[in-house]
């Protein structure tokens, strides 16, 4: 970040502190592509994400007048984001499980996966980076929620394993041997996903009930 | 060295975070360890499954909901410190239109109390008029015939102003004592 964009954001900030809402709506602007990414990858579907990346973005607002601006604003944004997408994993796991067409049924002998074939209306790339877009999502969706944010912040959002470490309050070891597990664990699951996606646990549309 | 021990840096491997010695320990190991090899192979190719996510679009309305919210509580905050806030402010509204009201009908009510005066002087010295007087009665009736010649022609405005002032108090104050008590009722809830 250059030193007029880190000048600028200081300013911000202490606008912000002092409750105006105009500059933490151009603060928000500065972030909420990389919020809302972590938030999605997190979740793994929009309404989720869009009421994480809110519910952080609140929490926030309501923390600046305690930032002290020893660390990074950036990392202590994401801090509250991460932290909020755990909360509400650890939320839902504590919660009784519904059966939902987007995420595995978890039975006796494993997770049951249902999927429905891409819109045929799609032309052909398009379907087919769906398909693979649904893949990751479900497949991300089975590692623990304290390895995904690992991989999630690595793998695809791109962050330093330093900043990882900042963010998530864990030492770079830590970070790097659940970052390790993390790969391990989704690479499995990547080797396994024909089996994952076969068609004998396909929901073929018309066989199916209704979404409803 | 292991397999085990190899594995932990497998992360900094492939994330090329590796020193120019690791690096050569670690490569020596994948030269000799097909397991070690596939493991890393498979990793590469997982990796590149991964790289087809899509980017992530934000939803239009993310910042202007957060924004919405925090206005919201903004005024929360407000009647939470200030209990009976909105009915503290009608009151003073109330008020204030009631000064102003009554200030602005006053220039004209000044000369109407005036009056009562000036009328009962005109009639005292009509009655009264003795001869010695009589230079100083002229005159007083020539003043008091200037007064009256005023407040004949300003008397229908003054009663316009009294009636308007009449009606402003009689809508006004009854509204303000109603949202008086209410502030105070509220006040009283939240102790
Ligand atoms: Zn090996």
């Amino acid at each position: 970040m250059g030193d007029f964009l880190e000048t600028d954001e200081k300013m911000l900030i202490s606008l912000c502190k002092r409750g105006d809402l105009s500059a933490y709506d151009r603060l928000m602007q500065r972030y909420e592509k990389k919020v809302y990414a972590l938030c999605f990858r997190m979740a793994g579907n929009q309404d989720d994400a869009a009421d994480l990346a809110q519910e952080a973005f609140l929490k926030a607002f309501r923390a600046l007048p305690s930032f002290n601006g020893q660390a990074q604003f950036s990392t202590w944004l994401y801090r509250i984001v991460t932290n909020t997408c755990l909360d509400e994993q650890r939320r839902q796991a504590r919660r009784p499980q519904l059966f939902s067409l987007d995420k595995p049924l978890n039975t006796e002998d494993g997770q049951l996966m249902l999927t429905l074939p891409a819109e045929a209306s799609d032309p052909l790339d398009t379907a087919l980076s769906q398909e693979t877009e649904a893949e990751i999502k479900t497949l991300l969706s089975m590692l623990p929620a304290s390895q995904r944010i690992v991989l999630v912040l690595r793998d695809m959002e791109g962050y330093s394993y330093e900043e990882i470490a900042r963010i998530l309050n864990l030492n770079g070891g830590t970070v790097k041997s659940r970052l390790n597990r993390a790969r391990a664990r989704l690479r499995d699951l990547y080797l396994k996903k024909e089996e994952l996606f076969s068609p004998t646990v396909h929901l073929k549309r018309k066989e199916g009930r209704d979404r409803s | 060295m292991s397999c085990e021990k190899f594995r932990e840096n497998m992360a900094a491997y492939l994330d090329c975070l590796l020193s120019d010695k690791e690096l050569c320990e670690f490569q020596a190991h994948l030269s000799v360890c097909k397991t070690c090899r596939q493991e890393a192979e498979e990793l590469q190719s997982m990796f590149s499954w991964l790289k087809q996510a899509g980017d992530v679009t934000p939803p239009k309305d993310l910042r202007e909901s957060v924004l919405a919210e925090l206005k919201l509580e903004e005024g929360r905050k407000v009647r939470r410190f200030f209990p009976g806030f909105s009915q503290a402010v009608a009151a003073a509204v109330v008020f204030i239109m009631l000064v102003v009201g009554n200030l602005s009908l006053l220039p004209t009510s000044r000369v109407s109390d005036a009056v009562p005066m000036r009328a009962a002087y005109q009639e005292e010295s009509r009655a009264a008029t003795p001869p010695a007087d009589a230079a100083i009665y002229t005159q007083n009736l020539r003043e008091s015939e200037q007064f009256s010649d005023k407040s004949e022609l300003s008397s229908e405005a003054e009663r316009n102003t009294s009636s308007h002032r009449l009606a402003l108090n009689l809508v006004l104050i009854p509204l303000f004592l109603f949202f008086a008590m209410r502030f105070q009722r509220r006040r009283k809830e939240a102790d």
